[in-house]
């Protein structure tokens, strides 16, 4: 039989074939005009997890971009306030060379302008970048660096920071450390050898000394005794005598009259002092500048020649909060009852009571030694003789020198995590770049092809309502 | 003789042909319609002169030209092409509900929160960061629940099409009954009206798109129809369909006259019946599970975090216990069974307490079972915790509170006060054996002890407390010992006997005198006086432990001396297991208070004073891997981020979002000699891996991957089911055709016929007037 075309048949294909066609159109229409390959899962289901992911990745990266730039930020002002610190150390060390050269009158100028220097030091080791101090490690909300005095009076800074830092997620299982925990950065470059330098004959002993910085070590005068000639100490003896020594340390000459009611004394063979009884607290210097103070009136008469002197002293780390009794041993421990650090002291030429500044070498922080140094000048400034200050302010010079050196490996550290943070941004940026594209591959048309789609889907529709039109008009009723 | 009924018969025959063409051309575009044609026959001829001619043409028959094969083929196809255009309608509606790939779906919502977490690592202290992480929660949360409710109605508006569909069916039923009735009436005359059997066939199309049908003609013209077995039309009768929820909770098509359950097997309502049964449920459930993983997986890390406070005043679980075994007790259920979402296993739970004025910390470590230990049990040992109170509250939810001035967490810090007991340095008052075990020693041999009160405690030796008395261990005679003295003990190191006051500090002094027998002597302890002293070594800890198990390192002098003085003083760390795990110099050249490295990211330091061996002095520091691993944390909600148990349920937890601080960033903390807690933002880096991680409970993917797979699978579902819908239809489409062919009414057909028969009739008409004009030949003659 014949294929019979009915006309339902007819209009039906007609239909049918007009909304397969328009709806094909209005497909390629859609796409042309919102560019989206996928605008719902079950357009490519195969394709929608991994477009999913993409847009994921995309979203993470550009978190990951932020987080870059930021944490670039903060290492970047550290760096810049560091770069500034490591200038205005490189002035300190030039001032210190020229007042070190130069006279005696420009020192306490010098004095001062490192005193400047240091304020500005502490400024920017308390800088900030909004709100956030950047050298406290994770303590952000107040100043890392607190100077004040100790309970010994030496210059102090306290870190009132931590150690530890906050880790920024800079990339997938990228953590970059965005803290800057000032302890380390302005310490000095590791413990070296202890100095000593005062009047007292104290030296360094032989431990291992575990106190920071500097300190000062108090020699204290105790008590003299004196065997011989029927001397005996002053009543100013125990608070002013200066000298400390067992028997035969120091010498005392004692001539008396007959009558016992004049003579003369000296000390260490300086200059005689003259006495009429009753004295019961005459000074008597000795050409160093050592004091004893005696009682001349139970003396013996016609005494002539030496009187044994011993005299005791003790030693403190701490201001005389704590002190041990000088046994002239060549190491006795002095303990710092604030913080429990040991000063290993040799004590064996020990002759007179005083101060010694004790430098804990390379340990002290950039802060101290820029402090010592100015003090040092100072003391440079007016010290009627300034060799024991010069070879302090050398001391301090090369601890500053050192610091200098840890501050600069910082920033050498710094700028490698900067460079670190500057690689990391382009990776992000190239990896940002190239997920878009992904993403445009798989979710978004390729114009040219989706342009031809399009026109041919729509020359079909045209063709399919010419045919219907043809069609309709065809019927035997035309031609009967 | 020519006869008028040939004629007559003929002209009939022509009009009735005509009629024919005329009722097929008015119908041509009527669906259903089935053409019709006129069978003719020749009549049964005359005998005229011994010759038969034929008596004319007569009408055998008006035929209905269709094929009921092929219609039941497309009432078939037009089920299969109902069930599956259905099924499309609802998964589109399905995708859109999930309304991916899009900036707000779930999916970009995921990103978002993990992407505010991550913020947080730059800028930890930041308030609006905080306000940030917790309101792309809520979003996150909320855009689940929409989700999921989206879902939910989808599913519960498939029921209201059902019932409209089952309607449908009734109806339709209904009128093919009243169809039965009247072809069974017509029977009797000449056969059924062809527009009845029109009438029928359609409503028979339209019912095959709804239900899968089988029918069957009767003798009596009838047909029946049957639905999963059971008769929906018999006759002139029609059963009724009713839809009832079934105990499944979905909905089931039964009979309103029997109520059995009538299988649908096709058609729109099977498809929508399907839908309901399977186009939601797994998303549904897939969500949920989604969101419980989330939820767990991010309490556990949260609860176990540091908010920026240093620690929590207050936490209310998020989760109620139940009354399981119903008897009004809500704390002797064991906690396996408390009615909690998320389980408990067995492990520990670390507590710690933070006196925020002298910041005093306190860890402690509770041990729970969940198979052994009841709900009370967990409050009773929270609430013995110094510093903290326990409670169950009136709606059944864990309350941890601290103390006035005390502050708590759940993280796994390192105890910063190891030494709480103050053992290192601060000196009691004690005598040491100078000799080693075996001590020979006399029965009934005595000694006095004095604290101080001149009232000396009397120690006599009896050969009861020992082995052999006479080669007595430091272990024996510590424990003879320690039993007769109040205030005073005796212990044993390295195999000598060390008789010491209990208590230390410079009121602290023992007064040992000889007695009977001499056993002092024996011992090798000189008689005498000694006094304890109060200088204590300041023990501080810090760091983030590293290691895998759950050990106590132990910390102990190997000689006498003076931290940062004494030359060569060490303090060896011993691990539970009894392994060595460091030496620490802490003589000559240690910086009181430095932080020395002990093992396992473990940093511990000390501060000035004296040290013994001798004096047996020792501490211990317990360090665990997990701080929760238990995971009671999670299953009670306690120091919760999010609420709820699934994607209906979930939420930011109140207390967080309302008051942002509470957010737990850090993971571990440092206290400060300015009296503050620094806490750093250790937590970040746990929420990010959780989010990069695969979860267990997921299969091992990670949150976005197991969305995208649900997303796929979607996908998968609605485009497979597009696939197959265009190739029922086309199938239909061919089967139509087919039929339509046959069936269907072409004009040009039909034109031609009205033709023919036009012609014929004229024929008739043209005969009848030659018969005539014949006739009247006749009358003239």
């Amino acid at each position: 039989m014949a294929f019979r075309v009915t006309n339902a048949l007819t209009s039906a294909f007609t239909k049918q074939n007009l909304a397969r066609t328009s709806s094909r159109r209005f497909e390629a229409e859609q796409r042309v005009s919102d560019g989206k390959r996928i605008s719902r899962p079950s357009d490519d289901p195969g394709q929608i997890a991994r477009l999913l992911a993409l847009k994921r990745n995309s979203s993470e990266i550009e978190q990951y971009g932020v987080n870059v730039a930021e944490s670039k930020a903060i290492v970047s002002s550290a760096n810049s306030a560091l770069e500034k610190i490591s200038d205005l150390i490189a002035d300190a060390q030039e001032q210190t060379v020229a007042g070190l050269n130069g006279a005696s009158t420009d020192r306490s100028a010098v004095a001062s302008a490192l005193r400047g220097i240091l304020d500005q030091v502490v400024a920017l080791a308390n800088a900030k970048l909004g709100d956030r101090y950047l050298f406290g490690g994770t303590i952000t909300d107040r100043p890392p660096f607190v100077v004040d005095t100790d309970p010994s009076g030496q210059f102090r800074v306290t870190y009132q920071g931590n150690d530890d830092v906050f880790q920024s997620e800079v990339g997938p299982g990228l953590v970059s450390n965005i803290s800057v925990p000032g302890s380390n950065i302005f310490a000095g470059t590791g413990r070296t050898a202890t100095s000593f330098v005062g009047p007292t004959g104290a030296a360094p002993g032989t431990g291992d000394d575990s106190g920071n910085a500097v300190d000062r070590l108090i020699v204290a005068h105790g008590i003299t005794t004196y065997a011989g000639g029927g001397l005996t100490a002053g009543s100013s003896s125990a608070t002013r005598d200066t000298v400390i020594g067992a028997a035969g340390t120091h010498t005392v000459a004692l001539t008396v009259d007959a009558t016992g009611s004049t003579g003369t004394i000296a000390l260490n063979n300086g200059t005689a002092v003259s006495f009429t009884n009753p004295e019961t607290n005459l000074a008597v210097t000795g050409p160093n500048g050592e004091v004893i103070y005696v009682n001349t009136s139970t003396v013996t008469p016609g005494f002539n020649g030496q009187v044994a002197l011993t005299a005791t002293g003790t030693l403190s780390i701490d201001g005389g909060q704590s002190s041990v009794a000088v046994n002239f041993s060549n190491n006795q421990q002095v303990f710092d009852a604030h913080n429990g650090s040991v000063l290993n002291v040799d004590s064996t030429g020990i002759t007179r009571a005083g101060t010694e500044d004790v430098s804990y070498g390379g340990t002290l922080d950039l802060f101290s030694s820029l402090s010592a140094l100015a003090n040092s000048f100072s003391a440079l400034a007016t010290a009627s003789d300034p060799t024991a200050a010069r070879a302090a302010a050398e001391g301090y010079f090369d601890e500053l020198k050192s610091s200098h050196n840890t501050l600069l490996r910082a920033l050498s550290d710094l700028g490698t995590r900067e460079a670190r943070l500057d690689a990391a941004e382009d990776r992000i940026g190239d990896l940002d770049v190239r997920i878009k594209e992904l993403t445009s591959t798989v979710e978004e048309v390729d114009f040219s092809e989706a342009i031809i789609d399009y026109r041919s889907a729509d020359t079909t529709y045209q063709s399919a309502l010419a045919i219907a039109a043809r069609v309709n008009q065809l019927s035997l009723l035309d031609f009967l | 003789m020519p006869n008028f009924a040939t004629g007559l018969s003929a002209l009939s025959a022509a009009r009735a042909a005509i009629e024919t063409a005329g009722q097929n051309l008015a119908n041509a575009n009527t669906p259903g319609y089935v053409r019709q044609r006129v069978n003719l026959e020749s009549l049964r001829p005359t005998t005229f002169g011994g010759q038969k001619i034929g008596g004319g043409v007569g009408i055998r028959s008006i035929e209905r030209i269709t094929d009921e094969l092929l219609t039941s083929r497309v009432r078939t196809q037009r089920q299969e092409v109902g069930r599956r255009q259905a099924g499309l309608d609802l998964l589109s509606e399905v995708e859109t509900i999930f309304g991916e790939p899009s900036s707000s779906g779930i999916s970009a919502q995921i990103t978002n929160f993990f992407n505010r977490a991550a913020a947080l690592s730059t800028a930890p202290s930041d308030p609006q960061a905080r306000s940030a992480l917790i309101g792309a929660g809520s979003v996150l949360a909320e855009q689940v629940r929409n989700v999921r409710s989206g879902l939910i109605d989808a599913a519960s508006s498939v029921r209201t099409l059902i019932a409209t569909d089952v309607a449908d069916v009734n109806r339709l039923a209904e009128t093919l009954a009243d169809l039965n009735a009247q072809v069974i009436q017509s029977r009797g005359s000449d056969g059924p009206p062809s527009s009845l059997l029109d009438r029928r066939t359609q409503l028979l199309d339209e019912l095959a798109q709804l239900v899968d049908l089988d029918i069957e003609p009767l003798s009596s013209g009838a047909v029946s129809v049957t639905v999963g077995g059971h008769a929906l039309v018999a006759n002139d009768q029609a059963n009724r369909l009713a839809t009832s929820i079934a105990s499944d909770g979905f909905t089931e098509v039964r009979l309103s006259s029997s109520g059995s359950v009538v299988d649908i097997g096709g058609g729109r309502i099977r498809g929508l019946l399907d839908f309901e049964r399977t186009g939601t449920g797994d998303r549904i459930a897939s969500l949920d599970r989604l969101a419980k993983t989330l939820i767990g997986g991010f309490n556990a890390l949260h609860a176990t975090g540091i908010p920026g406070s240093g620690g929590f005043d207050a936490l209310r679980a998020a989760y109620p216990i139940v009354d399981a075994d119903d008897d009004g007790d809500f704390s002797d259920e064991r906690l396996e069974a408390a009615g909690l979402p998320f389980s408990i296993e067995s492990g520990n739970l670390v507590v710690t307490v933070i006196d925020t004025a002298t910041l005093d910390v306190k860890r402690t470590t509770v041990a729970i079972d969940p198979q052994v230990d009841s709900t009370g049990d967990l409050v009773a040992a929270l609430d013995a915790v110094d510093g903290i109170k326990a409670t169950i509250d009136a709606s059944g939810r864990l309350l941890v509170q601290s103390d006035a001035g005390k502050v708590f967490h759940f993280a796994n810090i390192v105890d910063p006060n190891p030494d709480s007991q103050n053992v290192f340095g601060g000196k009691r008052a004690q005598f040491s054996s100078s000799t080693a075990e075996p001590f020979a020693l006399t029965a009934g041999s005595t000694f006095t002890v004095d604290l101080g009160s001149g009232v000396p405690q009397t120690v006599t030796l009896n050969a009861a407390s020992f082995a052999d008395i006479t080669a007595a261990t430091a272990d024996e005679l510590a424990a003879a010992i320690s039993s007769s003295l109040v205030g005073a003990e005796a212990i044993n190191v390295d195999g000598r006997v060390v008789i010491r006051s209990t208590t230390q500090g410079s009121s602290s002094k023992i007064i040992l005198a000889d007695g009977a027998g001499s056993p002092l002597a024996a011992l090798g302890i000189t008689p005498g006086t000694d006094f304890g002293t109060d200088v204590g070594v300041a023990v501080k800890a810090t760091g983030r432990y590293t290691g895998s198990d759950d050990v106590t390192f132990t910390f102990r002098p190997l000689s006498d001396g003076t931290i940062g003085a004494t030359q060569g003083l060490q303090v060896s760390v011993i691990d539970s297991n009894g392994r060595s795990v460091a030496v620490l110099d802490v003589g000559q050249g240690y910086t009181p208070g430095e932080m020395i490295e002990v093992a396992d990211g473990i940093k511990i330091s000390f501060g000035p004073g004296d040290v013994s061996k001798n004096s047996n002095e020792f501490f211990n520091l317990p360090v665990t891997a997990e701080s929760d691993s238990a995971r009671v944390l999670e299953a009670f909600g306690i120091g919760a981020f999010f609420e709820g148990t699934d994607a209906s349920t979930i939420s930011v937890a109140s207390d967080v979002s309302d008051d942002p601080s509470l957010l737990a960033v850090g993971r571990s903390q440092a206290f400060d000699a300015n009296g503050n807690i620094n806490v750093d933002n250790g937590n970040v880096a746990r929420f990010l891996a959780l989010r990069d991680g695969g979860n267990g409970d997921l299969g091992d993917r990670t949150f976005s991957e197991f969305y995208s797979d649900i997303i796929a699978q979607v996908g998968l579902e609605t485009s497979s089911s597009e696939l197959s819908l265009e190739t029922q239809t086309s199938l239909l489409e061919s089967v139509e055709s087919r039929l339509e062919q046959i069936r269907g009414v072409s004009i040009d057909e039909e034109l031609a016929d009205l033709q023919r028969f036009q012609q014929a009739y004229q024929a008739a008409a043209r005969y009848i007037t030659a018969v005539n004009d014949v006739t009247q030949l006749l009358f003239n003659i």
